[in-house]
């Protein structure tokens, strides 16, 4: 209809016609590149977005966060050449942090996925990675951690020998991940994608050999 | 009016299907593990597992002095299951998990080889011994139903 009405009026069809004509591809092209440009000037141009990194809430020594899969306080970092009741040295060039933490599961099933919970900021992705973990209360290595349940965990990482100072500040994220459900004939229900949620800064004190020698 | 028969029960099939359909296992049904559900006392047989409980107990502090000696303590409350199992076709681990209210325990690993847990079970050999479940002490004084299952592991 509004077409029949343009070309009984003969303007507006005569005049997309007329400029059609006059104008070449190749400029429509930069016409259609300006516009482009113009629309991406309106969220920031071209230069690489920055996505503001969320701020996280930094505890006390001792506070408890807690989260929907575990509840976590962390007590203490200590630098040691041979963890506790663990008679491996580290690798060439490493030595073991050892942090102190009151975990509780707040999931409805036995877990031992523990090293996702933690991380150091410091780190690069090789090093803040957990080494292992063991219950305080016996060493028993890669502790269950049972429903409702609060045990004490020593977590151990391999740090760079001389990357921490003795008496530094470090500071320990503490990671929540994120429920995915699935059929227990698939991979059933698993935490996944662990992000950090809280930061915990301590001081690091050296001690002497821990281990069982 | 026969046509009107024949509409009228080609819906009712329909329907009938439907229901059927929703009543049917699904994949997840068909596969997982059949349950023998046995009391206190009482022998069940699976396909790979015969399993007794004979008594549970609870406890604040268990020790154990087989492999090593062992001495747990515990926040919460400890399960003591006093159980004989075998396999029936092929050896295998033992996997026990304790439920109440909607919760879900695992034996505890702390025991080593010195619970049930810990030991590669025989076909047709019988092994007598404990397995252990952590769990919080406020659970005990609730009046729930639990759960105790035993399967063949092969972790």
């Amino acid at each position: 209809m509004a077409d029949e009405t343009d070309d009984a009026e003969g303007k507006p069809v005569g005049f997309v016609a007329r400029l059609l004509d006059k104008v070449s591809t190749r400029h429509w092209i930069l016409v259609a590149g300006a516009v482009v440009l113009a629309i991406t000037g309106l969220f920031g141009g071209l230069a690489t977005v920055h996505k503001d990194e969320p701020v996280l809430p930094v505890l006390s020594v001792g506070d408890e966060h807690v989260g929907p899969h575990f509840s976590v306080a962390v007590h203490n970092l200590e630098l040691m050449d041979i963890a506790p009741d663990y008679s491996f040295e580290a690798d060439d060039g490493n030595e073991y942090l050892v942090a102190t933490i009151t975990v509780t599961n707040n999931w409805v099933e036995t877990t031992t996925s523990l090293k996702d919970a933690l991380a150091l900021e410091f780190l690069d992705k090789e090093h803040s990675t957990v080494d292992r973990t063991f219950l305080l209360s016996d060493s028993t290595p890669l502790p269950q951690m049972h429903p409702r349940l609060p045990i004490d965990v020593g977590v151990v990482w391999q740090v760079p020998r001389g990357s921490i100072a003795d008496d530094q500040i470090v500071r320990v994220s503490i990671m929540e991940a994120t429920l995915n459900t699935d059929t227990v004939l698939t991979y059933g229900d698993r935490w996944d994608d662990p992000l950090p949620v809280a930061l915990v800064a301590l001081p690091v004190h050296r001690v002497a050999d821990a281990g069982e020698g | 009016m026969r046509k009107v028969i024949n509409g009228v029960v080609a819906a009712a099939l329909l329907v009938l299907a439907s229901l059927l359909f929703t009543l049917a296992p699904s994949d997840e049904q068909n596969q997982a593990p059949v349950e023998i559900p046995v009391s206190i006392g009482q022998t069940g047989l699976g396909r790979n597992i015969e399993t007794t409980v004979h008594d549970v107990r609870l406890a604040d502090v268990v020790t154990a002095d087989g492999y090593r000696t062992w001495t747990g303590t515990t926040p919460g409350v400890w399960v003591v299951v006093n159980a004989t199992v075998a396999n029936v076709v092929n050896p295998t681990s033992l996997g026990a998990w304790l439920s109440v209210d909607g919760l879900t325990y695992e034996a505890s690993t702390r025991p080593d080889f010195d619970s049930l847990e810990g030991v590669v079970l025989s076909p047709g050999i019988p092994t007598t011994g404990f397995v252990l479940f952590e769990i919080p002490r406020d659970l005990i004084d609730m009046d729930v139903p639990v759960k105790l299952t035993f399967a063949p592991s092969m972790t």
